[in-house]
């Protein structure tokens, strides 16, 4: 005889370290994950920073091998990042089409399926943002929303600074695709749509907010370790010295690796970059992704402008929103509500 | 952990095999000006005439050039746009500018000014954004508001005209080109009867920018508003080395730079872009589309939004 009953769905703080960390090795391998944050990294300092200053140089003698070796290493780091990011999303599109998680599965395969076929040559690229925009709605969804209904906790019910920074880190997105789709527009006979410009300095002024977002998440679940705070401080101290030093180049790698025109005061972005950083080290070994998340977050940049960079960006916000977790430790139905986890026990011999 | 050492080695000879083959797994939005074939005339001694309304611009970020001195420069957004009348390329231009600058009469006078760099042969590769490189040179057109005053006044400005006050006797073998070397040497800062607002100019390097005389490169500017709006025009082919060929179905890359004359930009201090795409096509400009088709896409968002809304109200009650 088998019998299936309900147990209660521990609390966030609750759950087992072990049980967690084995659940989301059914869903991202950790040190894959490190290895695709350690090659993303790379292609931000070789590729979008060295290659784009290296356009301005002529190149010659010694320096050209330098600059060679080092672009090699930098497309090795891309490539081995796009097989990397595009093959978690689409395992993480089959573990939620597995959990019920329909749309979503659908949304996130579909665009790791038109990114793919749009690198093959067919003319798909138009249809990759706005399922891009689809897949970050229905991820963000519910993970933003308050809900506790009939004693079935949803996934939205989660610190309001968390839930702030996943909804702002997700607006930003849509803001983005939205300025990438108006600017592609502008070559067409269809015409451009308005805001364009105000969509992008938006989106930039929230990015701060995000970060600020996530240290108060942080903060809600103890008290951040001195270390942290400090080490998060390095890179901080590094853009207001590279700002100090020479705003102009300052400016233009900001924008060139970000997308990032850096129009507001520029401590805002130094303490921004202190949030960003003092977090990823406080949650670091803190069994989740977010860690993970929040440096993919910053390496996708603000324009994100290729399925390259919008596929690091759905992985970040998958991994912010720890998804993968969430989806393996409970069944979670199509309209975002965890159902409590169902243990069947035959009592049969 | 054979498993996950099974799919890091797949990944990395899947990206080795894609750096060694030179294969993408993704695409980006490229920044594309689509020159669209326009009726002729166009009209591009009048950058603000309405035809050029139904030309789509495309917005370019300008930053500081900051990697050869003098360095300078601002953030600004250009627009960009082009159409071609199946002979001459027009390539329409606009930027914000507090004040017009049009004048290097006066020793601290600077002009405001725009320029276009194109790969002298397009399409076969990005050269260096600086000037190109001795194995890439490049075509650069700029459009100098100084020189545009000089062709519209016929002349350029005399002393008194620069100084009404000046008090001089005799300037000895004035109409002598012997004693006015620049001239005699063929310096275009020196030309004294200018034919065209446009300087045609290639480079192999840095400190290799060489006129090259072409009176087929045209531009007209107007300032209107804290904006400036500059057309440059030039046959798409022109047969000669060091200038770029354009033709049906021709993709090259193309860069800009704006100097901002009130804030005495000169020289390397300037506001560049980085290289942008631009196709010919043999497509038609049309004209009174589109600038509404945004409305039933809001609309449809705008649905999917209360749609989600009535749902999750739904699934709470």
């Amino acid at each position: 005889m088998n019998v299936t009953w309900a147990r209660p769905m521990p609390r966030r703080d609750e759950r087992s370290p072990s049980v967690n960390s084995e659940e989301r090795w059914e869903s991202i391998p950790r040190s894959l994950l490190w290895v695709l944050v350690a090659s993303v990294a790379t292609e931000v300092l070789l590729l979008r920073t060295f290659f784009r200053v290296g356009i301005f140089i002529p190149k010659q003698d010694v320096f050209r091998v330098v600059n060679d070796v080092l672009v090699m290493v930098g497309t090795f780091a891309f490539n081995l990042s796009t097989v990397l990011t595009l093959s978690s999303l689409g395992w993480l599109s089959v573990t939620a089409l597995r959990s019920g998680r329909g749309a979503t599965g659908l949304a996130i395969g579909s665009f790791v399926a038109l990114s793919l076929l749009a690198a093959a040559g067919a003319a798909t690229g138009p249809l990759v943002p706005p399922m891009f925009a689809a897949a970050t709605m229905l991820v963000t969804w519910p993970n933003v929303r308050r809900s506790r209904v009939w004693g079935v906790r949803g996934l939205g019910d989660r610190g309001n600074a968390e839930r702030l920074g996943i909804g702002l880190t997700a607006t930003v997105f849509l803001l983005s695709a939205y300025s990438g789709v108006a600017s592609s527009m502008r070559a067409s006979a269809l015409g451009s749509p308005p805001g364009v410009v105000a969509a992008q300095l938006f989106g930039e002024l929230l990015i701060v907010a995000v970060s600020i977002a996530f240290l108060v998440a942080r903060r809600r679940e103890g008290p951040i370790p001195t270390h942290a705070a400090i080490l998060g401080a390095l890179p901080a101290l590094v853009v207001a010295s590279a700002w100090q030093a020479n705003g102009a180049i300052a400016g233009i790698l900001a924008l060139w690796a970000t997308g990032l025109r850096l129009y507001l005061p520029v401590w805002a972005y130094v303490v921004a970059v202190w949030a960003l950083a003092t977090t990823v080290m406080a949650r670091r070994g803190d069994g989740s992704s977010r860690a993970a998340g929040l440096v993919l977050l910053a390496c996708a940049g603000f324009l994100l402008e290729s399925t390259y960079s919008m596929s690091v960006a759905l992985l970040a916000l998958i991994l912010l929103c720890d998804l993968p977790a969430r989806v393996s430790a409970a069944t979670v139905s199509r309209d975002g509500f965890v159902q409590e986890p169902r243990a069947t026990v035959s009592t049969a011999r | 952990m054979r498993r996950r050492g099974a799919v890091l080695g797949l990944a990395l000879a899947l990206a080795a095999g894609l750096t060694l083959s030179g294969a993408r797994l993704a695409v980006s939005q490229a920044i594309a000006i689509v020159a669209m074939r326009a009726p002729s005339p166009v009209p591009w001694q009048e950058p603000w005439a309405g035809f050029w309304g139904d030309v789509r611009m495309m917005p370019l970020p300008l930053s500081a050039q900051a990697s050869v001195a003098p360095k300078g420069g601002k953030r600004l957004t250009l627009e960009a746009g082009a159409v071609h009348d199946g002979e001459n390329l027009f390539v329409i231009l606009e930027w914000p500018d507090a004040s017009p600058s049009d004048s290097v009469s006066r020793t601290e006078h600077f002009t405001d000014a725009i320029a276009v760099q194109f790969p002298s042969e397009a399409g076969v590769g990005v050269p260096a954004l600086c000037m190109g490189a001795t194995d890439a040179a490049v075509n650069i057109w700029q459009w100098r508001a100084a020189w545009q005053t000089e062709l519209e006044r016929g002349s350029a400005p005399s002393i008194l005209q620069t100084y009404p006050d000046a008090v001089v006797d005799s300037y000895p073998f004035e109409g002598e080109e012997l004693y006015q070397p620049g001239r005699a040497v063929g310096n275009p800062f020196a030309e004294a009867l200018r034919v065209s607002a446009v300087d045609n100019l290639v480079a192999g390097g840095f400190g290799s920018l060489t006129a090259d005389p072409l009176a087929a490169v045209a531009g007209w500017g107007q300032w209107r508003q804290g904006t400036w709006r500059v057309v440059l025009t030039r046959p798409l082919q022109v047969g000669r080395e060091g200038n770029i060929e354009l033709g049906n179905g021709a993709n090259t890359d193309v860069a800009f730079a704006v100097w901002d004359g009130a804030a005495q930009e000169r020289d390397g201090m300037k506001s560049v872009s980085t290289f942008a795409k631009l196709e010919i096509s043999n497509e038609p400009l049309a004209s009174g589309i589109g600038m509404v088709w945004w409305l039933p896409a809001v609309a449809i968002l705008a649905a999917l939004a209360v749609w989600l809304g009535l749902r999750a109200g739904r699934s709470s009650a």
